[in-house]
């Protein structure tokens, strides 16, 4: 079915109408800051394209395509003075010039390969399995607990993967399973509008948790959190499984008494991965696990919690705009506080982009995720 | 001269990467804050740095091609909307900031945001004395061209009363300084405040000098409810009488109260309320917010909370800060008005608000700097539509009755397309009539070609 600008102005009249293009969204936009401030790339730009689109005033093009995708950070969410929950609008309207045929070429290439390889890197499936390579056993194909890795911790951050799969399994008993052939939940999909195919590849992915014997589901990847859970939940899709963000597991073992004592002398800053700070609204949860572990020093960044600036790696941003996301990156480098040398985050997206540009600028940082900080803390077993 | 060819030269002169005329930022370089009109430019530059603005102007005083200055947008009365056929200079990407700690200067270029500048000079123990509720996105050359104000003017004044120079573009493209990094300069006309305030209808200001103050290092908040306005004035009018001199002195009436604490669920008392900070050394601070609510309790106010504590005070102010917020998010449509009265008729001005609301069957609440007696109706509606048949008239007549008041039509928002009328309306009020000719004439000097932001402020 296709999305028609009747629908599309449906869906967005009530951001039209309260929007007061007061610019209060604009300056905290990453995009904008790496695009000489040309307001189509801001924020408030976005909104008045889409309402150029449904008022008649703007032909959707490719070169519209191309303005409206951005990280999808939601930093201007925050900022908007009218509490508009503008991502959902930047959605609506890559939705429609999706299924108007004006998706841009490097973004159908990401849908092709979910469809074709079941992952958005275009790998062969055995490639994404290769992390578990990583670990000292063959984990179980069923249990009642399942360590989701999602495609960027599997494919880009294979020992984070790893970490995850050995300390749930620490955590929470020898029935950890993982699944081989993981598919990919298609929330990239649904970040490039083709909400068609979204449903059908999140309803594979759920099926195959299904099939695992699943009750509990942990993953690294925020984003995978809030398509297995949040969206799934939104489209009326009803799986019956509790599905955690592995910081949001961790914390509420940490709440009930549960989790094991952690130490590790260190000073480390840690950065909010949108997706679970702004997204899903997980700021103290992350803080709390890792000020659980003894001898940690947590140096907050310039920008922080639901005003975390953006890495850049979010909302297929990257794949449009390599040169561009590298340069948040980069901004999002400077901010971390003077003489810290480990940066710590809860997203393998994040970890990725950070980690890529670290290497890029040749910094002496070290980009980790929270499981790995916590296996370097384990105590030893007595 | 025509579309592609206005382009092609500019493209020429800059650099293709420097000009823009797709028609997506045509579109959206079309609106404003709360435009209520909007016009498509020709071509929108982005200026990185002095010389691009003089090639830009050099061009377009040849040519009679007029130019917009553009910093945020925030402006809300259509100073910066872009007039027909005009080159729109976004001077965001000029961003310089440079503190000079021994001399107390803060130096920063048009395109920088008036937060980052204060963030700047934070970090050296100073602040930018003028905080606009829009200092998060308004730039500095908005904010010059504006004569922005904010929340400290009562101590600090306007951007007028804390700007030590400025660069500025001339059409025909000659770069000249007014003023510089000094603190005093007696050499003759001050053509420098005639820049200021000007609403980009003379030249452009490319950067500026500014005085930086000391950040306080230690504040403490007292807020008070008042049942009536009259009493929360008269508050305000004992605090100054008695020569405290608090950093800010801020007013809401219970209209935007009760509707904060509606929208945005909060739980303040639903009176008129009033917020002041009081600066002083730790071993005197306590002591005078004693003082200082002893004084507003006197007044008649029938509650009232300080405290030094940071949380509580940001707790405190939570509803001041959600006041635009609250309409943006209550209403489909809102606008705000702007003026600036003798403090002693505040209460006046909250009738005539009450009067003028009821009039038009419209929600208008009130909130403002009353340490500088400067109001900000915020007017609340349901369709566009009643700008034109309610909101329009309503403000007209509210921000008319400040002149009665021997007030001004505007504290801070400036005059723009919205406001031309209302300010011939004050001269004509103070007999002054000519000063219009006088500025067009003043207009006439810098700008022969009247390429310069026409239509603004004055015609
Ligand atoms: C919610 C809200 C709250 C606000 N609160 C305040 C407040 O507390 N105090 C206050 O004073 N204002 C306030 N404003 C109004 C506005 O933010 C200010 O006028 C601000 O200074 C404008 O800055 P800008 O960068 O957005 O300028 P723009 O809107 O882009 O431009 C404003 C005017 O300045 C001219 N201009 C811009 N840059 C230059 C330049 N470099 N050289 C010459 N001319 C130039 C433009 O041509 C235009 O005439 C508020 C606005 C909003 C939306
Ligand atoms: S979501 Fe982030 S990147 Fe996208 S417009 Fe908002 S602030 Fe900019
Ligand atoms: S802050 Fe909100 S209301 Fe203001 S321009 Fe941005 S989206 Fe519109």
């Amino acid at each position: 079915m296709v999305y028609s600008r009747e629908e599309l102005l449906r869906d967005i009249s009530k951001f039209l109408e309260y929007c007061k293009q007061c610019g209060f969204c604009t300056p905290v936009c990453p995009v904008l800051k790496v695009s000489d401030y040309v307001e189509t790339y801001g924020p408030r730009g976005r909104l008045l394209q889409g309402r150029g689109v449904v008022e008649g005033g703007l032909r959707p093009r490719p070169e519209l395509s191309s303005r409206i995708y951005c990280t999808l950070c939601g930093f201007c969410e925050v900022k908007c003075i009218a509490a508009l929950k503008l991502t959902d609008l930047y959605l609506a309207v890559r939705h429609y010039l999706s299924d108007s045929g004006l998706i841009p070429e490097q973004v159908k290439q990401v849908s092709k390969a979910i469809l074709g390889l079941n992952n958005p890197y275009n790998v062969e499936p055995s490639i994404k399995a290769m992390w578990l390579d990583y670990l000292p056993e063959r984990p179980a194909e069923r249990g009642k607990v399942l360590y989701w890795a999602g495609c960027t911790s599997a494919i880009r951050n294979p020992e984070t993967a790893s970490n995850a799969y050995q300390l749930i399994k620490e955590l929470s008993g020898p029935e950890v399973a993982v699944i081989a052939e993981e598919p990919c939940c298609g929330w990239p999909l649904y970040l490039n509008g083709d909400v068609e195919s979204y449903k059908e590849q999140l309803t594979k992915a759920l099926n195959a948790i299904k099939k695992s014997g699943a009750e509990i589901v942990i993953t690294t990847c925020p984003a995978c959190t809030r398509s297995l859970r949040e969206k799934a939940k939104e489209l009326g899709i009803e799986h019956g499984l509790k599905i955690y963000h592995v910081v949001e597991y961790l914390h509420e073992l940490l709440k009930a008494g549960r989790l094991p004592k952690f130490e590790l002398e260190a000073v480390i800053t840690y950065h909010d991965p949108c997706d679970l700070g702004r997204h899903l609204g997980r700021v103290k949860e992350p803080r709390e696990v890792l000020n659980s572990i003894k001898g940690l020093k947590i140096v907050e960044m310039r920008g922080s919690g639901l005003e975390s600036n953006c890495c850049g790696g979010g909302g297929l941003y990257q794949v449009m705009h390599m040169d561009r996301a590298y340069r948040i990156a980069s901004l999002r480098l400077k901010d971390m506080p003077s003489n810290v040398r480990t940066l710590v985050t809860a997203c393998p997206s994040c970890e990725m982009t950070l980690r890529t540009e670290v290497a890029n600028e040749g910094l002496d940082v070290e980009v980790l995720d929270v499981v790995d900080l916590l296996m370097r803390a384990r105590r030893p077993q007595s | 001269m025509g579309r592609e060819l206005v382009v092609s030269r500019l493209k020429e002169l800059l650099g293709s990467e420097k000009v823009i005329d797709d028609p997506e930022e045509l579109y959206v370089y079309s609106y404003t804050a709360y435009a209520v009109v909007r016009e498509e430019p020709l071509a929108i530059v982005k200026a990185f740095s002095t010389e691009d603005v003089a090639k830009v102007l050099k061009f377009a005083n040849e040519h009679r091609v007029p130019v917009v200055p553009r910093g945020s947008g925030t402006s809300v009365i259509g100073a910066s909307t872009p007039v027909k056929d005009s080159i729109v200079i976004d001077l965001r990407p000029m961003r310089r900031i440079v503190v000079d700690v021994p001399n107390g200067v803060v130096e920063a270029e048009a395109g920088a945001y008036v937060d980052e500048v204060d963030r700047e000079c934070r970090k050296y123990g100073f602040m930018f004395p003028v905080d606009p509720a829009s200092a998060e996105a308004a730039t500095i050359g908005g904010a010059l061209a504006m004569d922005a104000g904010g929340m400290r003017g009562a101590r600090y004044g306007t951007m007028r009363h804390v700007t030590l120079g400025i660069e500025v573009v001339l059409p025909g493209g000659n770069v000249i300084t007014l003023g510089g990094p000094v603190y005093k300069q007696a050499t003759g006309y001050d053509l420098m405040h005639i820049f200021i305030g000007s609403e980009g209808t003379l030249g452009v200001i490319t950067r500026g000098w500014f005085k930086m103050v000391p950040a306080p290092k230690s504040v403490g908040r007292v807020v008070a409810y008042f049942d009536n306005v009259e009493d929360a004035a008269r508050g305000v009018y004992e605090i100054r009488r008695r020569g405290f001199a608090p950093l800010i002195i801020e007013f809401m009436d219970d209209i935007v109260v009760k509707l904060a604490n509606k929208i945005k669920g909060l739980n303040f008392p639903e009176k008129n309320m009033v917020i002041i900070d009081i600066d002083l050394p730790k071993e005197v601070l306590s002591s005078t917010l004693n003082e200082v609510a002893e004084v507003l309790k006197a007044a008649g106010a029938s509650e009232v909370r300080s405290t030094t504590d940071p949380d509580e005070m940001a707790r405190l102010y939570v509803v001041r800060k959600q006041a635009y917020p609250t309409f943006a998010a209550a209403f489909p449509f809102s606008f705000m008005g702007d003026l600036s009265v003798p403090l002693s008729a505040l209460p006046a001005v909250v009738k005539k608000v009450r009067e003028v609301s009821s009039k038009y069957g419209i929600t208008i609440g009130l909130i403002g700097h009353a340490g500088d007696g400067n109001l900000h109706p915020l007017v609340g509606l349901q369709s566009k539509d009643e700008w034109w048949s309610k909101a329009r008239p309503a403000l007209v007549e509210i921000e008319g009755y400040s002149i009665e008041l021997g007030g001004t039509i505007s504290g801070e928002h400036g005059v723009g397309i919205e406001r031309k009328d209302l300010l011939i309306k004050e001269l004509r009020a103070r007999r002054s009539e000519v000063v219009l000719e006088y500025m067009r004439q003043i207009k006439r000097i810098f700008d022969p070609n009247g390429i310069m932001n026409p239509g603004k402020l004055i015609d």
